[in-house]
């Protein structure tokens, strides 16, 4: 840095900055931040994780040239993490994806014409419906499109073709929260929002490593205990994070094993009375999904469950355990925040239970700072996926399809006639990949598959047993960088990035918020939601999906007028957030937004917050003395389900064969299978490549030192990282991140597919694998996959 | 271009912090407020990317946020 810049740097001080975080602004410095060299700011939406952070992005000259935070966001108010800020850097990196591309017969991807793409594409369509029947083809979309081009696949999936081969990523990461909110509640989704943040008294984060995962809700949670110490925060799992970092109390357990601590918690809960027995009674009853219980009955099942009976197999200390517990119950306002650490199991939808649980056997939902919160790991995977029901058992709003008032209703807003749409739900994620393969072998019915904005080649679990029918099926795979999936593809299809198309985006706290385009796309790439509408059109559907323009801001507004039209009599209405408003707010809207007039709902379920209280709909069946209804209580009472869980530890555990747990997630910098952020040259550098993290115990007995080369085999397949030695895990517990696109360091290979019964969501957070020492030190090189 | 960032700091470690980061001259440490700590950093030059990692890996620091880009 040449000296005039320092003293320019040292001269103005961020004045901007510091005024907006609240920092105090030197005098006269605000004079020094001028001149911005963009042509204009543009509204959106970032790009990245599920937090929704509101951003701008600055153009120039028709290019992106910068991102900042929205200052008015309710999301970030202006922070942005290191990966949101450096979103226009990988942009127009030179391996973006610029026309169609096609394999021939000799195997290799030649450049085709948008017309030669899709007509190939359809011809297959026709082919296989007729051949195969309409199950044989399938959608697997992305928590990553914009709501518009969900709901559009989605329609043309179910209205179109009436079949239910419609999945979407939030399989793998979101199924388990949406099971374990309609198991309690019947309705999935929060009940409140990250303003609760900052009226908790106690923050429960398990299953969350938040400062890497959702750097920007980390710092809201920090700031909260800043302005008041007396705020408890409990982190409960099994590595000492950045998050734990922050915590009063760090409840370290064994994968899988912090069911057993949750009921623990609860035991403690109902044996000292902290228990509040008047909304127990009012608002929820203790069940096991039959029967009903009594307190009583509920605390003798626990009894199995007490603090120094678990110690010794969830490794967690039973006074820790006993602490928690009165934090959280005596506190006032305990909020429970969790991702993947939950989901990501094979008992997925019981730990999103028993945390349930510890709210409501306390009282903690319904007021500020009482929530459950789970937090998504994808910036539409709510808005996308959950609420748009683009997956196989659902339809727009979440209503199940296998309901036949909730198909009848969709029916009659999409104009089909009665009974047009398939009541038996098509495959889940994991199903349709295992049963997909080549036309000639009849034990793999799925014969083509259309990904979108995915990379299932690299994310899915135990990846050498999907490989095959990746390779053997029709792939049609719709990106904007070359992928791992895009290795298998038939037919690779340029996708518009979320800048250059413009769309809705629906974050973690029911807020939907609209990104404007603000550039156009590379080369002849286009929208997701043009590409759905020009299939639909080919294919005969253009009454069903007549958006098929090529003016991408008026195809997505079509669309979305469509899909709160269609959506407008559910829980989860958005027919008040029009594209007019949404353009207009600069923080989106947060459903039930019933009407124009109204400003969106911060707390569910709560009389005089929630407008469904005065919906005819549901105003009738709640009584009027109530404060609190659970309206998606399935047997009309307007109560949440305590469940009397047993217990169940993950699919496969160490053993003397694989002695180690083995737990994989994210790292700040880098994002889902880094084909975006490991094209930003400062992420490439600081973050590049997968390392296996193993405690300094476990590294002594198999001689093992940081940087020495471990192979990690599990019963699935292998992979070799290099090691770091650290103290912050518990013994027996290695982790590795999952961004690396090096065949050899993808720890999919090695992750377990065993799923979730209930959610079909696989267990990537436990399995069990061996580590040996291959070699001392070596230079690891950083790779992306840079030819289709 | 510069880009604003906050660096939070472990519970009574700020001045190590602090201390930390002043001693990049590329660096400009421009407000503390509890254990936040304001900075600026040159985002035209190549040391944001050795400057990230060495963040990253600070044991006195907790968290690092970018915040938004200036121009000067």
């Amino acid at each position: 840095m040449k000296a005039s810049r320092r003293e320019i740097l040292k001269a103005s001080i961020a004045a901007g900055a510091c005024a907006a975080l609240g920092f105090p602004v030197k005098a006269g410095a605000q004079s020094a931040i001028k001149g911005s060299d963009v042509d204009r700011w543009v509204k959106g939406v970032c790009r990245f994780c599920g937090t929704g952070c509101g951003v701008f992005v600055g153009v120039k000259n028709g290019r992106i040239v910068a991102i900042k935070g929205n200052p008015e966001a309710k999301t970030n108010f202006g922070f942005l993490c290191v990966k949101g800020s450096m979103i226009h850097k990988f942009m127009y990196n030179e391996d973006r994806l610029t026309h169609p591309l096609i394999k021939n017969k000799d195997g290799v991807m030649v450049r085709a014409s948008w017309d030669q793409a899709l007509n190939l594409i359809v011809s297959r369509i026709k082919d296989y419906h007729t051949r195969f029947g309409k199950d044989s083809v399938a959608y697997y979309g992305s928590g990553q499109c914009t709501t518009e081009e969900s709901y559009t696949f989605n329609k043309l999936w179910k209205g179109g073709f009436a079949s239910n081969q419609v999945e979407g990523n939030p399989r793998l990461c979101m199924a388990s929260a949406v099971a374990g909110y309609l198991t309690t509640f019947g309705s999935d989704e929060p009940s409140g929002t990250y303003a609760d943040i900052e009226s908790a008294k106690c923050f429960f984060l398990t299953g969350s490593n938040a400062s890497e995962a959702h750097p920007i809700l980390f710092r809201r949670i920090w700031n909260r205990k800043q302005q008041d110490p007396s705020v408890k925060i409990i982190v409960c799992e099994p590595r000492k994070t950045k998050t734990s970092d922050i915590a009063d109390l760090w409840l370290p357990v064994d994968p899988g094993t912090d069911i057993a601590v949750f009921q623990s918690m609860a035991y403690e809960i109902v044996k000292n009375g902290w228990t509040d027995k008047t909304f127990i009674d009012k608002c929820a009853r203790i069940t096991d999904g039959e029967k009903t219980f009594a307190l009583e009955e509920y605390k003798a099942h626990l009894e199995q469950f007490e603090a120094s009976k678990i110690e010794s197999f969830t490794k967690c200390p039973a006074a820790d355990i006993r602490k928690a517990a009165e934090w959280f119950a005596k506190s006032g306002a305990s909020m429970s925040l969790w991702c993947m650490g939950l989901n990501q199991r094979s008992r997925g939808v019981w730990a999103n239970n028993l945390i349930h649980n510890l709210h409501l056997i306390t009282g903690n939902i319904g007021k500020p700072g009482a929530d459950p919160f789970s937090l998504t790991g994808q910036p539409n995977a709510c808005g996308g996926v959950r609420e748009t029901g683009s997956l196989s058992h659902l339809l727009p709003g979440c209503r199940p399809i296998a309901n036949s008032a909730a198909r009848a209703s969709v029916e009659k807003a999409w104009g089909l006639a009665e009974g047009a749409i398939n009541p038996k739900p098509g495959m889940d994620t994991v199903a349709m990949f295992d049963n997909f393969g080549g036309e000639n072998d009849p034990s793999k019915p799925v014969k083509m598959i259309i990904t979108s904005t995915t990379n299932p080649a690299h994310t899915l679990p135990n990846l050498n047993k999907y490989i095959p029918g990746l390779q053997a099926g029709f792939l049609v795979v719709i990106d904007i960088f070359p992928t791992r999936t895009t290795q298998y593809a038939d037919v690779i299809l340029p996708a518009a990035f979320l800048y250059e198309k413009g769309g809705v985006y629906g974050c973690s706290e029911r807020r939907s918020q609209l990104t404007e385009k603000a550039v156009n796309p590379p080369g002849e790439a286009k929208s997701d939601l043009w590409i759905a509408a020009q299939l639909a059109k080919r294919l005969g559907y253009e009454k069903l999906i007549p958006w098929n323009m090529d003016d991408n801001e008026k195809a997505s507004e079509l669309a979305w007028t469509d899909y709160i039209t269609c959506t407008k009599d559910t829980e989860k209405t958005l027919f008040g957030a029009t594209y007019r408003r949404l353009r207009a707010s600069l923080d989106g809207l947060q459903w039930p937004c019933p009407s124009e007039d109204h400003p969106g709902t911060y707390k569910r379920y709560v009389r005089d917050y929630d407008p469904n209280f005065t919906r005819s709909a549901y105003a009738e069946k709640i009584p009027e003395d109530a404060r609190i209804y659970f309206y998606g209580d399935g047997k009309g009472e307007g109560k949440a389900n305590i469940f009397m869980r047993g217990y169940a530890g993950g699919a496969e555990t160490p053993d003397s064969d694989y002695p180690f747990f083995l737990t994989t997630g994210r790292v700040v910098e880098q994002w889902h299978t880094s084909s975006m952020t490991g094209r930003v040259p400062e992420i490439a550098r600081s973050h590049p490549n997968a390392y296996v993290e193993i405690h300094s115990r476990d590294a002594a007995k198999i001689k093992v030192k940081s940087g020495d080369m471990v192979e990690l085999v599990s019963r699935r397949g292998k992979v070799i990282l290099p090691a770091r030695v650290v103290d912050t895990a518990v013994p027996g517990v290695l982790f590795v991140p999952m961004h690396d696109q090096e065949k050899n360091r993808m720890v999919n290979y090695v992750c377990n597919d065993a799923v979730d019964g209930a959610s079909k969501e696989p267990e990537y957070k436990i399995a069990a694998v061996k580590a040996l020492r291959v070699s001392g030190p070596v230079k690891v090189e950083p790779y992306l996959v840079k030819e289709v | 271009m510069f880009l604003t960032a906050i660096v939070t700091a472990r519970e009574g470690e700020v001045a190590a912090a602090e201390e930390f980061l002043k001693s990049f001259e590329e660096v400009g440490v421009c407000s503390v407020k509890g254990d936040e700590i304001l900075i600026i950093i040159d985002a035209e030059s190549e040391f944001i990317e050795r400057f990230l990692g060495w963040v990253m890996e600070n044991k006195s620091i907790i968290n690092f946020l970018h915040h938004s880009y200036h121009f000067l």
